[in-house]
C-alpha cells in the first residue's frame, strides 16, 4: 500500500507558477514507455510471465519468457508498479520518466524469504487512492535523510502531527491535538508501554533502529486497542534479514546546536546455518548518542544535554510453515532538564519568568534535575500458514520500563537518590488470523491480552502502584467492490485495574479495584473518481479508561509550579469521529486534503481551582475534571513536479479544540502551521547520484486560542523558520556508495517560542542547527 | 509442528512466567522524601526575659491541606530588641524528628532566609543582624528583631522565606532564588 511521504518544506513560489502547472497543457508530461525486465534477486535469472500492475493507470502487463515487459503510453511523470511472479514475493517500485529509454531491472525475492531494506533510489510515495483513512508514511530512505535527535523530531513536518517539547531531548508526538495516553505507539506490532501519561515522558525508541514509520490519523482503536483516540504511530524496524552473506551499516549523525554526536552500527546475516536451529537470519545493532546544552539564538539552555546507549538483537527463521522472529532491545537514556524551568512555588515562577534566562557557558554535564530511563523489550513473533484458513500471526512481548527522576529541590536535594522511581512490567500476547479472501472480503480477526504491574520505588509519590489486566477481541474487514472499497471493524475490550494503597500522611490513595469495558468500531469507504482522484470517508467510535495519574495525582508537577490533584471518580472518555479525505494522483501534481471532527465526551483535563498552600508557599491548584470537547481540523499535503527538475512540496495543518460545554479553547492545542519547500535537482556527476538542494519554510500562526485563568497557557506569537538541505540519493567515496546529507535548520537563527514548548514561559526555542548525516552500508544490497 | 519448535515455545512461556513473578506491586510504598513540616521562630529579648516561641506546622507536608495556624501569638514590646533564631524540622514521622536547620547550616552558601515585615510600624529585621555564611553573605538562621521605643505599633506579620540557591549562584544573597523551600507568615503584634 502506498502512502504519501513526508514532504520537505521550501521557499515560497509564486502563485503564477502554480497556476501554470495546472493550466498549461504544454507542461503536461509527454507520454513515455517503460521497458523492464523482471529477474530473480539472488540468481539474476529471468522471472517468466511475471505480472506487472501499473497502479495509477490500473493496467496489467505480462512479462515474456525472458522476463521482459513494456508499459506503453504513460502520461504520469512518476508511476508505481506492483510486480508479482509465481513463487516470488510481490514487490512495489516507483519509476519516473527519467528512466524512459533504459532497460530497468526489477528483482523479486523468493516467496519463502522476505526482503528488507532500503530500495535503490526509489521513493515509495505514490498516493494509494483506495485507502479510506488519512495516513502518512516515512519510507526508509526518508528516515535516513531526515532522522532527528528523537522520534518526535523525525516526525516534524508531517501534516496533523506536532510535538510537545522540553528542549531537543524530550519530544512527545501529538496527532490531531491528542497525545500521551490518547495515542498509541506500536513498535513492530507491540504496543509501547512506558509511563506515556507524562508529558515529559517521551517514547523510549532508538531512532537508528527505525526502518519505516506510518502515521494513522484519527482513531485506530479497532486494531490497536483503546487509547488510540488521536491516532497511531506505527514504528517498523526492519524484518530479520534473509539474504546470504554479511551486510550492515554504520550511521553517523552530528548536530551543531547542542554539539551532539550520535551513531549506530549494525551487522546482519541472512542465512546462518546453525546446528539444531537450522538456517537463521540475525541482526545486531548498537546505537549511542551524546549531546550537551542546547542553544537558542541568544543563550545556552543549562542542563539540556542527554545521552543514549541502545542495543538490539533480532533472530528470525523462515520455514515452509511460516516463520518466527525473536527480538531483544534495550534503550538507555539520561536526560537533563533545563534548570531555568525548574522552579519552586508560584512566586518563584513569576520571578523566573520576569528575570529571564541566565547566561551560562556550554557544558556536556548532566546534573539534577534529570531523568534516567531504561526500556528493555523482548518480542517473539510467529507467522504460521494455516492452510486454507489463512495466516496466523502471534506476538508475545515483555517490556520493562524503569524510570528514575532526580530532583534538585528540598533541603537534601544534593543526595543522589531518586525523587521518583517507577518500574513498569508489561506482558502482551496478541494472536490474529489474516483469513483467506471470502469472496471480496479480506480481513483479520483476533484477540489481545495484557498484564501490567507498576512498582514505585523512589523517595516520593508520583502515581500509585497498580496491577492491570486487559483483554480484547477484534475483527476488521475490507471489501474491494471495484466502484468502492469498504472497510469496517469492531473491538470489544475489557480492563481490570487494582490500585494499591499508599501508606503516607499526605497521600490519599486507598486500595481499590475498577473494571471498564467498551466497544470501539470503525467504518470507512473509499470511492475512486476517474483514474486520478478518490474520496474517502471514515467514521468511528473509540474510548479509553481514565489513567492512574488522572485519578490519583497529588503534588507539584515536575518543572512547573502546578499542584495537580486527581479525581478518583473519573469515568471513561469516548470519542465519535468523522473524517473525509480527497486525494489526487496526477501527471505532475499529487496531494491530499482531509477534514475531520472528533467529539470527545468525558474529555479529561486539568481545571484551575483555589491555590494550594503549603509550608513551601502557594501553588496554583489544578484538579482533574471531565467535560465534553470537540477537535476539528483540516490537513493537507501535496507535491508538484515542475519543469527542469524542480519539485514544490507543501503541507498544512489547522486545528481547533474547544470545550463544548464552556466554549473555551482546550489547553495544549497546536497552533496552525504550514510548510513549503522547493527542491532543485543539481547536475549529476560520476561520484554523486541525483544530488539536490532544497529550501524549506515553516510557518506557524500565533496561538491565541488559549484557556483563560492560567499562566501556563499564555498565547505565543507566530513565527517563520527557514531550513536548507543539500543531499543526494547516494555518493561514491573510495568505490563505496554511501548516503550523506547536510542540513541547516533555522538557517537565520530566528528567535521564537512554540506554543507546545514546555519551556516557553522562560526561554526561546532552538537557534540554528547544522546537521550532518552519513550512512555507510557494508556489503549486501545498498 | 516439530518438537524443537514446541520446546522453544514452551521455554519462552516458562521464561515469561518467571518474569511475571517479579512484578508484584502489592508491597505498600512509603513516602520517604525529606521534608520540612515545621518552622519554629524563637525570639528572646536581649538582656534577658521570657522567650516567645511559635511554630507553623503543615502536618500533611506536601499534601493539599493548608498549614496550621501558628501555635503561639507573637506580641512584641516596644523599645526591645529581640535575638531571633529560626528552626526547620521534619516531623512527618513523630518518632523520628529530623532537624533540617543543621543541614541548612552545613550548606550555608546555598541558602538564605529572608525576613519581610508587613503592616507593622517601627519593627524591623536589619540585614546586618543576620548571621553569615562561609563567604560572608547573609544566612539568616539567627537575626534580630528591633522594636522602636516611640513609634512601634500595629498588628501585622513577619514573612519568613528560605531561599535555596542550587541552579544559580547565591551571590550577595540579597535576591531570592527561584527555588523556595519555605514560605510562611507569622502574625505579629506590638504591645
Amino acid at each position: 500500500m502506498m502512502m504519501p511521504t513526508k514532504l520537505r518544506p521550501g521557499l515560497v513560489p509564486t502563485l503564477l507558477v502554480v497556476l501554470m502547472a495546472w493550466a498549461s497543457p504544454a507542461l503536461a508530461q509527454q507520454p513515455w514507455s517503460l521497458v523492464g525486465r523482471v529477474v530473480d534477486q539472488s540468481t539474476g535469472a529471468p522471472v517468466p510471465a511475471a505480472r506487472v500492475h501499473w497502479v495509477e493507470g490500473d493496467r496489467d502487463v505480462l512479462a515474456n519468457d525472458d522476463g521482459r515487459f513494456v508499459v506503453l503510453d504513460i502520461h504520469h511523470h512518476r508511476v508505481t508498479l506492483l510486480i508479482e511472479g509465481l513463487g516470488y514475493a510481490s514487490g512495489t517500485w516507483e519509476v519516473s520518466a527519467d528512466m524512459a529509454g533504459e532497460l530497468v531491472e526489477f528483482p523479486l525475492t523468493d516467496e519463502a524469504l522476505r526482503l528488507e531494506g532500503i530500495e535503490v533510489g526509489v521513493r515509495q510515495s505514490a498516493i494509494d487512492l483506495r485507502v479510506p483513512q488519512s495516513t502518512s508514511r516515512l519510507t526508509p530512505a526518508e528516515i535516513v535523510r531526515e532522522r532527528g535527535q528523537t522520534l518526535g523530531e523525525t516526525l516534524e513536518g508531517i501534516e496533523g502531527v506536532s510535538i510537545i517539547q522540553y528542549g531537543p531531548s524530550i519530544a512527545k508526538p501529538v496527532i490531531r491535538g491528542l497525545h500521551s495516553q490518547r495515542i498509541v505507539v506500536m513498535t513492530d506490532g507491540v504496543r509501547q508501554e512506558g509511563q506515556q501519561w507524562g508529558t515529559e515522558h517521551a517514547p523510549e525508541i532508538d531512532v537508528f533502529a527505525v526502518n519505516e514509520i506510518q502515521v494513522i490519523r484519527g482513531p485506530g482503536s479497532v486494531l490497536y486497542g483503546s487509547d488510540a483516540l488521536g491516532g497511531v504511530l506505527r514504528i517498523e524496524p526492519a524484518e530479520a534479514p534473509s539474504e546470504s552473506g554479511f551486510a550492515g551499516e554504520t550511521v553517523f549523525n552530528a548536530f551543531s546546536n547542542n554539539r551532539q554526536f550520535s551513531g549506530s552500527a549494525m551487522i546482519e546475516h541472512g542465512s546462518l546455518d546453525l546446528p539444531i536451529f537450522g538456517v537463521l537470519g540475525a541482526r545486531a545493532r548498537v546505537s549511542t548518542r551524546k549531546s550537551g546544552d542546547a542553544r537558542t539564538a541568544s543563550y545556552n539552555l543549562r542542563n539540556t544535554g542527554f545521552t543514549e546507549f541502545n542495543v538490539g538483537l533480532t533472530v528470525g527463521a523462515q520455514r515452509d510453515w511460516g516463520g518466527i522472529e525473536v527480538d531483544y532491545s534495550r534503550f538507555d537514556t539520561e536526560i537533563g532538564l533545563f534548570t531555568g524551568a525548574h522552579v519552586g512555588n508560584f512566586d518563584d515562577l513569576l520571578r523566573a519568568i520576569e528575570d529571564g534566562p541566565t547566561l551560562t557557558d556550554f557544558a556536556y554535564s548532566i546534573d539534577n534535575p534529570r531523568q534516567e530511563v531504561t526500556h528493555d523489550a523482548v518480542r517473539v513473533d510467529s507467522h504460521i500458514h494455516a492452510g486454507g484458513a489463512g495466516t496466523v500471526e502471534t506476538i508475545y512481548a515483555f517490556q520493562l520500563n524503569r524510570r528514575r527522576e532526580f530532583d534538585n529541590h528540598g533541603p537534601l536535594a544534593g543526595q543522589d537518590r531518586a525523587a521518583f522511581g517507577l518500574d513498569l512490567y508489561t506482558h502482551t500476547l496478541e494472536s490474529r488470523l489474516q483469513h483467506q479472501p471470502i469472496g471480496v472480503l479480506e480481513g483479520t480477526t483476533g484477540f489481545s491480552l495484557m498484564r501490567q504491574g507498576n512498582i514505585s520505588n523512589g523517595k516520593g509519590f508520583l502515581i500509585p502502584q497498580y496491577r492491570l489486566y486487559t483483554g480484547a477481541l477484534f475483527l476488521s474487514e475490507e471489501a474491494d467492490l471495484g466502484w468502492a472499497t469498504l472497510s469496517g471493524g469492531a473491538r470489544y475490550e475489557a480492563r481490570w485495574q487494582r490500585v494499591f494503597e499508599v501508606d503516607d500522611v499526605s497521600i490519599n490513595v486507598p486500595d481499590e479495584t475498577r473494571t471498564y469495558g467498551d466497544v470501539a468500531a470503525a467504518f470507512g469507504i473509499s470511492v475512486p473518481l476517474g483514474d486520478s482522484w478518490s474520496i474517502g470517508a471514515t467514521s468511528g467510535r473509540a474510548w479509553r479508561a481514565p489513567n492512574v495519574n488522572e485519578r490519583y495525582s497529588q503534588g507539584v508537577h515536575h518543572g512547573t509550579a502546578q499542584y495537580e490533584i486527581g479525581d478518583a471518580e473519573l469515568g471513561k472518555e469516548r470519542t465519535w469521529s468523522v473524517d473525509a479525505t480527497l486525494r489526487h494522483s496526477g501527471d505532475r501534481v499529487s496531494g491530499q486534503i482531509a477534514a475531520y471532527r472528533n467529539a470527545i465526551s468525558g474529555y479529561i483535563y486539568l481545571e484551575p481551582r483555589a491555590p494550594v498552600l503549603s509550608i513551601r508557599g502557594a501553588y496554583p491548584g489544578f484538579e482533574y475534571a471531565q467535560t465534553d470537547a470537540v477537535v476539528t481540523g483540516l490537513e493537507m499535503s501535496g507535491e508538484i513536479n515542475l519543469m527542469g527538475g524542480v519539485d514544490f512540496t507543501f503541507s498544512g495543518s489547522l486545528l481547533r479544540g474547544t470545550d463544548h460545554i464552556t466554549d473555551a479553547p482546550l489547553y495544549d492545542m497546536p497552533a496552525d502551521r504550514g510548510t513549503m519547500g522547493l527542491r532543485f535537482s543539481l547536475p549529476e556527476a560520476s561520484w554523486v547520484a541525483r544530488p539536490f538542494l532544497s529550501a524549506g519554510l515553516t510557518l506557524v500562526r500565533e496561538q491565541d486560542r488559549v484557556p483563560e485563568g492560567t499562566i501556563y497557557a499564555l498565547p505565543t506569537d507566530g513565527y517563520q523558520v527557514v531550513d536548507l538541505e543539500l543531499g543526494a540519493q547516494s555518493l561514491e567515496v573510495n568505490g563505496r556508495r554511501i548516503n550523506a546529507g547536510l542540513e541547516v535548520r533555522n538557517l537565520f537563527d530566528t528567535s521564537y517560542r512554540d506554543y507546545l514548548s514546555r519551556y516557553k514561559l522562560f526561554v526561546d526555542d532552538l537557534g540554528r542547527d547544522i546537521v550532518i548525516r552519513v550512512r555507510v552500508p557494508l556489503g549486501g544490497a545498498f | 509442528m516439530t518438537s524443537s519448535k514446541v520446546v522453544r515455545g514452551l521455554s519462552i512461556l516458562a521464561l515469561a512466567g518467571a518474569i511475571a513473578a517479579c512484578d508484584d506491586p502489592t508491597e505498600p510504598i512509603a513516602n520517604e522524601e525529606e521534608l520540612i513540616t515545621d518552622v519554629t521562630i524563637t525570639l528572646t529579648p536581649v538582656g534577658g526575659g521570657a522567650s516567645i516561641v511559635s511554630t507553623i506546622a503543615d502536618p500533611d507536608a506536601d499534601g493539599p491541606t493548608p498549614p496550621n495556624a501558628q501555635t503561639t501569638a507573637i506580641a512584641l514590646d516596644a523599645g526591645v530588641t529581640y535575638n531571633g533564631s529560626i528552626g526547620f524540622f521534619d516531623r512527618s514521622d513523630p518518632a523520628n524528628v529530623d532537624d533540617i536547620t543543621l543541614e541548612v547550616a552545613e550548606e550555608d552558601d546555598e541558602h538564605r532566609v529572608f525576613y519581610t515585615v508587613n503592616g507593622l510600624v517601627g519593627v524591623s529585621v536589619p540585614d546586618g543582624s543576620l548571621d553569615t555564611d562561609v563567604n560572608g553573605a547573609p544566612l539568616g538562621l539567627t537575626f534580630q528583631v528591633v522594636v522602636d521605643a516611640g513609634t512601634a505599633t500595629g498588628t501585622g506579620s513577619i514573612r519568613v522565606v528560605l531561599s535555596h540557591y542550587d541552579d544559580g549562584p547565591k551571590g550577595d544573597g540579597m535576591t531570592p532564588s527561584d527555588e523556595t523551600d519555605v514560605d510562611v507568615t507569622f502574625t505579629v503584634s506590638v504591645n
